[in-house]
């Protein structure tokens, strides 16, 4: 994309308003802060190449989590083949982060922490629907964003919202 | 909790705000798609070149080459060259991937569009990308006029060679693009009729559950295959290559030469050509190649194993075997090398490479450090060099 102003401006613009819809997808999606950093600059990315694509500015909401939650399915199947994923750890690194796993600090909100662990377990198209139901889309805006039939994403999402619920049941302490 | 709370909670949650000036996004985007681009080129010339070389290199043999038969020989394999790059780039055409703003279900379309391909190649591969240089080969190495006695290994080496070819890539096929294939067609599946996805493949799918306090803690230690390794095996392979060149190269001479010395004779003289000043000379740069090879072939297989507090990660990371799947750790030894095979519960193996890595005290380090007291794996540290 030969780039000019106007449409790097209205890419920051889309940036500057979506930037926490964007992390939570990033959270959901990938496990630690580097892999969510990765995964923030990649759905940047794959945003910028499909920008000139975006034709009508009123579905930019369902468009930029369909580009979203793509590029963060696509990238947890292919995150670990690229060399630049290579971490070297010193031996003091490594002895530092053996010894930091006996001594965890406690998340500061266990809710997020079990929404997030029960998140987890679901499948792909679950974890997607649950995240786009979470960041209070309609069906048809489900539908839109994941090419699933409206009805399927009833039927998906309550089945999705009930397994959801046992895990964080299972995740809460007892 | 109900629907409202949740969403609540969902959207109020604090999160970490990247720190990048929009000036640097911008720039960092700019540079992402040159280098987008620049390896698109340089794919495309990559392919060219490999494909300008088979041509040369057998394009040289057609027209020193004498016998008629041996001459269509080359031809095929030419012919069959550029069939094998066409059929590769025409495959990778028919099956791009999806565009950035494409949904889910079109997504996956593409990929296990893709897949299938990939794995019809693979499936197909003794028809179009075995058989017809083979062919090529063997009419050229039975039309040449060389004795029988080097007839026959070279036919050996080419069978035992192509064999061996189609079985790693069947076992390809098998273990990577089928399961993919079947977890894609379930997805797939699921997205368009909204049953549930089918449990065999939720599996592999489903991604291991952490704490979020874990999570910081997963990045495993990784280590890659020991250049030195690689490059063992990288110069038998080069200095194999040069070996069986020079020797097709000798007896396009010989025949050229038309030699009609006796069979002793004849031999003698073949020998003392493969191992003539001319050909010794290129020892150099295809040992220079091997070298360069495994150097590249370190690159590109980038971290082989890591370990971390959940399990061992193989074949990228792309596939994790946690601390408790492992029941039995086993060895296996080709040559100097010792490899692990992982063996789960269900019986499932998975093969590790072990004495082959790089940095062995620190892979001794991250194995003590990470996996449980009394884990099978642990037995076989004593395997790992003092390094």
């Amino acid at each position: 994309m030969n780039s000019t102003p106007a449409d790097e401006h209205k890419f920051l613009e889309l940036v500057n308003e979506n930037r926490n819809k964007i992390l939570r997808v990033c959270r959901v999606y990938a496990w630690n802060s580097a892999d969510q950093d990765d995964l923030y600059q990649e759905i940047l990315f794959q945003i910028w190449r499909a920008l000139p694509g975006l034709k009508e500015e009123a579905y930019a909401n369902t468009w930029l989590y369909r580009i979203a939650i793509n590029t963060a399915i696509s990238f947890v199947r292919k995150r670990a083949s690229r060399s630049d994923h290579v971490v070297h750890f010193e031996p003091a690194d490594l002895t530092r982060a053996i010894e930091s796993r006996q001594t965890t600090e406690e998340s500061t909100d266990d809710r997020i922490a079990d929404l997030y662990t029960a998140i987890y377990n679901l499948d792909p198209l679950e974890k997607a629907l649950v995240t786009l139901f979470l960041e209070d889309l309609t069906y048809e805006q489900m539908a839109e964003a994941t090419g699933i039939n409206a009805n399927n994403v009833g039927v998906m999402l309550h089945r999705a919202k009930k397994k959801l619920s046992r895990l964080m049941k299972e995740e809460a302490p007892k | 909790m109900n629907d409202d709370e949740l969403k609540k909670l969902w959207q109020q949650q604090p999160l970490r705000n990247p720190d990048v000036s929009p000036a640097q996004l911008i720039s960092a985007l700019q540079n992402k798609t040159t280098r987008l681009r620049r390896d698109l080129r340089a794919r495309d010339v990559r392919e060219l070149v490999a494909c300008a070389f088979v041509i040369i290199v057998f394009g040289y043999f057609f027209f020193n080459e004498r016998a008629p038969i041996a001459r269509l020989g080359w031809l095929i394999v030419v012919g069959s060259s550029i069939f094998i790059a066409w059929k590769l780039v025409h495959a990778r055409r028919t099956t791009p991937p999806a565009p950035p703003g494409a949904t889910i279900v079109e997504a996956l379309r593409a990929e296990l569009n893709s897949v299938r391909t990939q794995s019809r190649l693979l499936e197909s591969v003794l028809w179009w990308y075995l058989l017809p240089p083979g062919i090529g080969l063997l009419v050229a190495t039975w039309g040449m006029r060389i004795n029988l006695h080097a007839k026959i290994p070279c036919t050996l080496v080419f069978i035992a060679t192509y064999a061996f070819v189609y079985w790693l890539n069947q076992w390809a096929r098998s273990k990577q693009l089928l399961p993919l294939e079947a977890q894609l067609e379930s997805l797939l599946h699921s997205a368009e009729t909204g049953e549930p996805l089918d449990e065999a493949h939720v599996a592999n799918l489903r991604p291991i559950v952490l704490s979020l306090t874990a999570a910081n803690q997963v990045k495993p230690a990784e280590f890659k295959v020991a250049f030195w390794q690689l490059a063992i095996y990288g110069e038998i392979g080069f200095i194999g290559l040069w070996f069986v060149l020079m020797c097709v190269l000798t007896a396009s001479d010989l025949n050229r030469l038309a030699h009609q010395t006796a069979e002793h004779s004849a031999f003698l003289d073949f020998v003392s050509r493969i191992f003539s000043w001319q050909h010794l000379v290129w020892i150099g740069p295809f040992f220079l190649a091997g070298l360069l090879y495994s150097w590249l072939l370190q690159r590109m297989t980038g971290q082989a194993v890591g370990i971390s507090t959940l399990g061992v990660h193989l074949h990228e990371g792309q596939n994790l075997i946690l601390w408790d799947e492992i029941k039995e750790v086993r060895s296996l030894r080709i040559l100097n090398i010792r490899s692990l095979w992982l063996i789960r519960e269900s019986g499932e193996k998975t093969i590790m490479p072990w004495t082959s890595l790089e940095r062995s005290c620190d892979l001794k380090a991250a194995v003590e450090g990470f996996a449980p007291a009394n884990h099978p794996l642990r037995k076989y540290l004593s395997l790992l060099r003092r390094t």
